[in-house]
C-alpha cells in the first residue's frame, strides 16, 4: 500500500500541496478528485521522485520513498502512467512491453549482452510474457504496430500494459480515460479493477464522475493543495464542501 | 597517386570508425558529445607511453582502450544531470582540458609530443606498409562496428531506445538514466580510445594537434551529412576524412595555388558551411524529430525533472 | 597577488564584454551563441584593416566598430534568421559551424602571422607599488563606459524594452506587436558591437592571431554562467571574477592550464548552482 504523511510540495514560494496525508490501499481501486489545479498530478510527481518534497513522508509497505529518484522509486514497486502517455515511439507495441519487462539495471543489461544464450532465452520468455500482457490490456492485434501509430485510447492502454509488466505493488494513474471512448474506457475501467484484484494498490485521478462512481471503493478529495474529504464514493459526493469545490462541475 | 591513395583510405576508415563511436552516443542515445576526438587522443598518449615504456602492443592497445573507457566515467556523471547545450559546453571544454593539460605535462613530452612510438612491421617497405596497414584500418572499423551492434542489439539497446525516446517514462521503468548514458559514454569513449591507439602506432608519434577539439567537428559533419544511422555515421566520417586528407596532397600534383595552411583553413571553412547549410537542408534538425532535443522548446512534460523545480524555488 | 588582481582585471573586462554579447543572444534566443569568439575575432581584425586603410588610430576604430555592428547583423540576417524557430541544438551547431567559417576566412585574409595595431598605446605607470598599463587602464574606462551604455540601452531605450519582452515572455511579446525580426537584428548588431570592443581591447594589449576568439570562448562562457545567463550585471561581474580567477590561478600553475581553469569553473556551477550569481532559475 502506498501512504503519503503530513506530504508537502513548494514551488517558489507557494505550497501547493498542504500536509497531504492520505492512504491508497493494497487490493482496492481509489480514486483522487479534486477540481483543476488542486495539486493532484503535482502529489503523484512527488511520490514518484519527479519533484521534490518539502516535508512530509511517502511509504510503500512501510518503506520510505523520500529523495528517492524516479528510477528508485520504480524500483521500489512502485508504477505509474503519465496525464498524456509516453511511449517510446520508435517501439512497437509488443517491444514496450519487453523493455518495461527487461532488467533495468544498466549493468546487468550490459552484462546479459555477453552471454548469448541466457540473453536469447530471456528474449524469449519476456516475449512471451509481452504476449500476455497484450492481450490482457486488449492490445493483442496491434501488438506489431509502432507506437506512434497506436490511437489515444490505445496508447493509454499501452502505458498500463508496460506499468504492469513491472508487477508493481503500486500502480498510480492519471486521468486513464479522460478522453477515451466509452467502450474503450470500459475495457479500462475492468483492466484496473482486475489488478486491484491481484493484490495492487491502485489509485486514480480522474475528472470522470461516472469513471470514479463506478470504479473507486474509496476515493480521496482534494482543493487547492489541500486535503478536503475522504471516504466512499457515494459518501464524499454528498458533502457539501465537496460540491462547493466543484461549482457547478460534474453529475 | 598509387602511393598515396592507402594512406589516405587508411586514415578515412580510422575517422569512420571514430564516427561510429560518436554515433552510438548521438544518434542512438541523444547524447550531446562535442568532446569525443579527446578521448581519441587519450588512447594515442597511453598507448604511446605505454609501448615507449616497453610494454608490449598486446597489452598496451587494450589497456588504452580501457583507461579511454574509465575516463569517461566523469563526463557521464556530468551528462546525466545536464541538458543538451550544457552539456555540449562542458564537452568542448573537457576536451580543450584534456588537451592543454597533455600539452604540457613533461611526462607527454609537451609541445613536441612523443616520437619513437613503436610500428609494428616499421622496417617494411613502403608499400607493404601502406598495404598491410590498409586491412589493418579495415579491420579496425569492422570491430569497432561489431562492438557497436554488440551493445546496441538486444535488452540493451532496446533500453537506450527507450531512454532516447522518452526519459521520464524509461525512468519509471526503473532505468537509472544516469548510468546508461554513462555506460554509453564508456563505451563509446572506449572504442574512440582504441581507435586512436591504433592511429598512433600506425604513425609513430603522438601530438596533441591529433585531437584538437575542433576536430570533433569533422566527425560531426560526418553524422550530419551521413545521418545518425551506423552506416551514415562512418560513411559520412570516412568521407569527409578521406577527402580532407588527399587535400594535403594537392601540392604534389602542381595545385599550388594555396600553401598548406592556407588549405587548412579552407578544410575548416568547408566543415562550417557543411554544418550550416545541411541543417537548412534539414530543417527537422539533425537527429529524427522524436528526440527529446527537438522537443526542448515545446515541452510535453507533466513531470519536471527534480532539478527544474529545485531551481524555481528561488 | 595584487599585480595578478589588477591585470586579471583588466583581461577580466574584456571577458565579460564577452560574456554581455553570450547573455544578450541567450536571454532573447535562448541558445549558446558559439560564434561570440568569431565575432570578437573578427572584431579585432576589422579594426587592423581600418588601421591598414586609413592609419590613423581613431579612424581605424570607428571603422572596425561599425563593420562589427554590420557584421553581426550580418551574421543574424544571413546564418541566424532562418533558424529562428529550430531547435535549439540545431542554432548551436551553426554558430559552431559561423564560428569556424569566420575565424578562417579571417586566417586565410591575413594568415597566421600576428598583427598588431599601431596606436602608440604604450606605456605604463605604477600605483603604489603597481604597474597599470595606459593600455589597461584605458581599455577598462571604455569597457565600463560601454557596460554603462548597455545597460542604458536595455532599460531605457525601446531596443532594450523590446529584448526584455522577448527573453521574458515570447508568446506575450508577439502579442504586444514586437518585431521579433528587428529586435533580434538589431540586439545582434549591438552584440557585434560589443564584440568588436572586445576584440579591439585585445589588440590593444596583445598581438592578434585567427583564434584569439576561440580561446576566449571557454572563459566568457564560464564567466556569463557565473554570472547567471540572462543578468546583464551578471555577466560583467562574472567577467571581472573569472579575469581575476584565472590571472590569480596562474600564480600557482603555469598559465598555460588557464583553460582548464575556465572548464573547472564552469562545470562545477553547471553541476551545482546553473543560475550562478544573479541568474533567474535556469533548467539545466
Amino acid at each position: 500500500m502506498l501512504e503519503t504523511r503530513e506530504l508537502n510540495v513548494r514551488f517558489g514560494g507557494m505550497r501547493v500541496v498542504k500536509d497531504i496525508s492520505l492512504t491508497f490501499a493494497a487490493g482496492q481501486v481509489t480514486g483522487l478528485i479534486g477540481p483543476n489545479g488542486a495539486g493532484k498530478t503535482t502529489l503523484f510527481d512527488c511520490v514518484t521522485g519527479f519533484v521534490k518534497a518539502h516535508s512530509g513522508a511517502v511509504l510503500v509497505d512501510g518503506r520510505s520513498l523520500r529523495r528517492l529518484a524516479p528510477h528508485l522509486v520504480a524500483v521500489a514497486g512502485v508504477a505509474r502512467t503519465f496525464q498524456t502517455p509516453r511511449m517510446f515511439d520508435s517501439l512497437t507495441t509488443l517491444e514496450n512491453l519487453v523493455v518495461a519487462g527487461a532488467p533495468a539495471s544498466s549493468l546487468s543489461s550490459f552484462l546479459t549482452t555477453f552471454r548469448s544464450r541466457h540473453h536469447r532465452s530471456l528474449v524469449d520468455r519476456l516475449t512471451t510474457r509481452a504476449r500476455e500482457q497484450a492481450a490482457f490490456v486488449g492490445l493483442t492485434e496491434v501488438r506489431d504496430n509502432r507506437a506512434d501509430a497506436l490511437s489515444g485510447g490505445q496508447r493509454k492502454l499501452l502505458e498500463i500494459g508496460r506499468a504492469l509488466m513491472r508487477e508493481p505493488k503500486v500502480l498510480l494513474l492519471d486521468e486513464p480515460v479522460a478522453g477515451v471512448n466509452p467502450l474503450l474506457a470500459r475495457q479500462i475501467a475492468a483492466t484496473i479493477r482486475q489488478v486491484a484484484e491481484r493484490g495492487v494498490a491502485v489509485g486514480v485521478i480522474e475528472h470522470n464522475m461516472e469513471f470514479v462512481m463506478a470504479n473507486c471503493t474509496h476515493v480521496h478529495v482534494m482543493a487547492q493543495g489541500s486535503e478536503l474529504a475522504s471516504g466512499t464514493a457515494d459518501d464524499v459526493r454528498r458533502r457539501p464542501e465537496v460540491l462547493e469545490a466543484y461549482l457547478g462541475g460534474h453529475r | 597517386m598509387n602511393a598515396y591513395l592507402p594512406g589516405i583510405a587508411t586514415v578515412a576508415l580510422m575517422y569512420g570508425a571514430l564516427g561510429l563511436s560518436l554515433n552510438l552516443q548521438v544518434g542512438r542515445t541523444g547524447i550531446i558529445n562535442f568532446g569525443h576526438i579527446a578521448f581519441f587522443g587519450v588512447g594515442v598518449y597511453t598507448t604511446a607511453l605505454l609501448s615507449l615504456h616497453g610494454i608490449p602492443l598486446w597489452l598496451s592497445v587494450p589497456a588504452a582502450a580501457v583507461v579511454g573507457g574509465l575516463c569517461a566515467l566523469p563526463l557521464g556523471w556530468a551528462a546525466a544531470r545536464l541538458t543538451s547545450h550544457y552539456l555540449a559546453i562542458v564537452t568542448i571544454g573537457f576536451a580543450e582540458a584534456l588537451r592543454v593539460i597533455l600539452l604540457n605535462l613533461e611526462v607527454t613530452g609537451g609541445p613536441s609530443g612523443l616520437v619513437g612510438v613503436p610500428r609494428p612491421l616499421g622496417d617494411a617497405p613502403l608499400e607493404t606498409y601502406s598495404m598491410v596497414w590498409l586491412f589493418v584500418a579495415a579491420g579496425l572499423l569492422a570491430l569497432t562496428y561489431g562492438l557497436v551492434r554488440l551493445f546496441t542489439r538486444g535488452l540493451l539497446g532496446l533500453s537506450l531506445t527507450g531512454i532516447h525516446d522518452d526519459e521520464p517514462a524509461a525512468a519509471m521503468l526503473g532505468r537509472s538514466v544516469a548510468a546508461y548514458k554513462t555506460l554509453v559514454l564508456a563505451w563509446g569513449s572506449m572504442l574512440a580510445a582504441l581507435t586512436g591507439a591504433f592511429y598512433v602506432h600506425w604513425i609513430g608519434y603522438a601530438s596533441t594537434e591529433q585531437f584538437d577539439p575542433r576536430v570533433t567537428f569533422y566527425l560531426w559533419a560526418g553524422i550530419v551529412v551521413g545521418g545518425a544511422s551506423n552506416a551514415g555515421a562512418w560513411l559520412g566520417s570516412a568521407a569527409i576524412a578521406g577527402l580532407f586528407e588527399a587535400t594535403r596532397f594537392l601540392g604534389d600534383f602542381g595545385f599550388t595555388a594555396l600553401s598548406e595552411t592556407q588549405l587548412a583553413s579552407v578544410r575548416w571553412i568547408v566543415i562550417g558551411l557543411v554544418l550550416i547549410l545541411t541543417m537548412r537542408l534539414r530543417p527537422q534538425g539533425l537527429l529524427p524529430v522524436r528526440t527529446r532535443l527537438s522537443r526542448a522548446g515545446a515541452s510535453r512534460s507533466t513531470a519536471p525533472t527534480a532539478r527544474e523545480r529545485e531551481s524555481a524555488d528561488a | 597577488m595584487i599585480q595578478a588582481v589588477v591585470n586579471g582585471t583588466a583581461d577580466g573586462m574584456l571577458i565579460g564584454l564577452m560574456a554581455l554579447g553570450i547573455s544578450l543572444v541567450y536571454a532573447v534566443q535562448k541558445f549558446p551563441n558559439v560564434s561570440q569568439g568569431a565575432l570578437v575575432t573578427a572584431g579585432a581584425y576589422l579594426t587592423y584593416l581600418g588601421q591598414e586603410l586609413t592609419h590613423r588610430w581613431y579612424l581605424a576604430v570607428a571603422l572596425g566598430l561599425v563593420l562589427s555592428v554590420a557584421l553581426g547583423m550580418a551574421a543574424y540576417q544571413v546564418v541566424i534568421r532562418p533558424f529562428v524557430t529550430a531547435p535549439l541544438m540545431t542554432l548551436m551547431i551553426v554558430t559552431i559551424g559561423l564560428e569556424f567559417v569566420l575565424d578562417y576566412t579571417i586566417a586565410l585574409g591575413w594568415g597566421n602571422s600576428l598583427r598588431t595595431y599601431d596606436f602608440g598605446l604604450t606605456g605604463q605607470t605604477t600605483v603604489g607599488g603597481v604597474y597599470l598599463t595606459h593600455a589597461a587602464v584605458v581599455t577598462s574606462a571604455v569597457a565600463l563606459l560601454a557596460m554603462a551604455g548597455t545597460a542604458v540601452v536595455l532599460t531605457r531605450s525601446r531596443l532594450g524594452r523590446d529584448m526584455r519582452a522577448l527573453s521574458d515572455d515570447p508568446a506575450l511579446a508577439q502579442v504586444a506587436r514586437v518585431s521579433r525580426q528587428r529586435t533580434l537584428l538589431f540586439t545582434w548588431g549591438l552584440v557585434g558591437l560589443l564584440a568588436g570592443l572586445a576584440g579591439l581591447f585585445f589588440g590593444v594589449k596583445a598581438q592578434l592571431t585567427p583564434t584569439l576568439g576561440w580561446h576566449l570562448l571557454l572563459p566568457s562562457f564560464a564567466a556569463a554562467i557565473l554570472g547567471g545567463l540572462g543578468s546583464f550585471t551578471g555577466a560583467i561581474l562574472g567577467g571581472v571574477l573569472m579575469g581575476v580567477g584565472m590571472e590569480v590561478f596562474s600564480l600557482l600553475l603555469p598559465t598555460v592550464y588557464k583553460p582548464a581553469v575556465a572548464f573547472v569553473v564552469l562545470t562545477a556551477l553547471l553541476l551545482a548552482r546553473p543560475r550562478g550569481l544573479f541568474g533567474k532559475a535556469v533548467r539545466v
